[in-house]
């Protein structure tokens, strides 16, 4: 099973390409780079400098590098930051609570 | 937790632990310290999930300081005899190996 928009939430996304689409501080939006590192509360996109971004206030535009032959899946998906607040680690069975989904 | 549900998480914690080791190996170069930090992830990960590390993924670790091996760069392996003794040039502990 590979890296798709369905289970981007609980995959690694450590090594993709990033975009803030949505963030509650405003400087923050528009900070487009690759994901260097991850922790409970924080993700860290690489671009140019090391920029600490809050996962609780924003939301993020992954581009995934490949995609399956179905159409329908987009190239770009936009995800919540608050679906992926937890460690790493514990992400992988983490509930997809539908309150968050936009 | 259920079969089917179990062998999921097994599944993706294994996949996401080989994406890690692969990320450790490309940010070498430029940012050695951004592997062992990929390769601490991977272990916890392992850890969480009672996953083992595929045997040719843990000979690129330091069984001491888990610091990511590359050979040249932070790892050492001579022959002796029976066993191959691989030295991390981080903390200086050897690891060894029949072969």
């Amino acid at each position: 099973m590979k890296l798709t928009p369905r289970n981007i939430i609980h995959h690694e996304i450590i090594g993709l390409d990033t975009k803030v689409v949505d963030s509650t501080n405003k400087s923050l939006i528009g900070i487009e780079g690759r994901i260097v590192d991850e922790s409970k509360n924080i993700i860290v996109v690489d671009d140019g400098q090391e920029r600490k971004i809050p996962k609780s206030c924003s939301s993020f535009s992954f581009t995934l590098s490949s995609i399956n032959s179905k159409r329908y899946l987009p190239l770009k998906i936009k995800v919540d930051g608050r679906l992926l607040l937890s460690q790493p680690e514990n992400r992988i069975q983490t509930k997809f609570k539908k309150k968050f989904r936009k | 937790m259920r079969k089917k549900q179990k062998d999921w998480a097994k599944d993706m914690a294994k996949q996401r632990i080989t994406r890690l080791f692969e990320l450790a190996d490309s940010e070498f170069k430029t940012h050695p310290g951004r592997s062992d930090r990929y390769v601490r992830l991977a272990r916890r990960i392992g850890m969480r999930y009672r996953m083992r590390l595929p045997p040719e993924l843990k000979r690129k670790i330091c069984k001491h300081c888990h610091a990511y091996l590359v050979q040249g760069a932070t790892a050492r392996t001579r022959l002796r005899g029976a066993y191959a003794a691989t030295t991390c040039l981080v903390c200086g502990e050897q690891m060894r190996r029949p072969y």
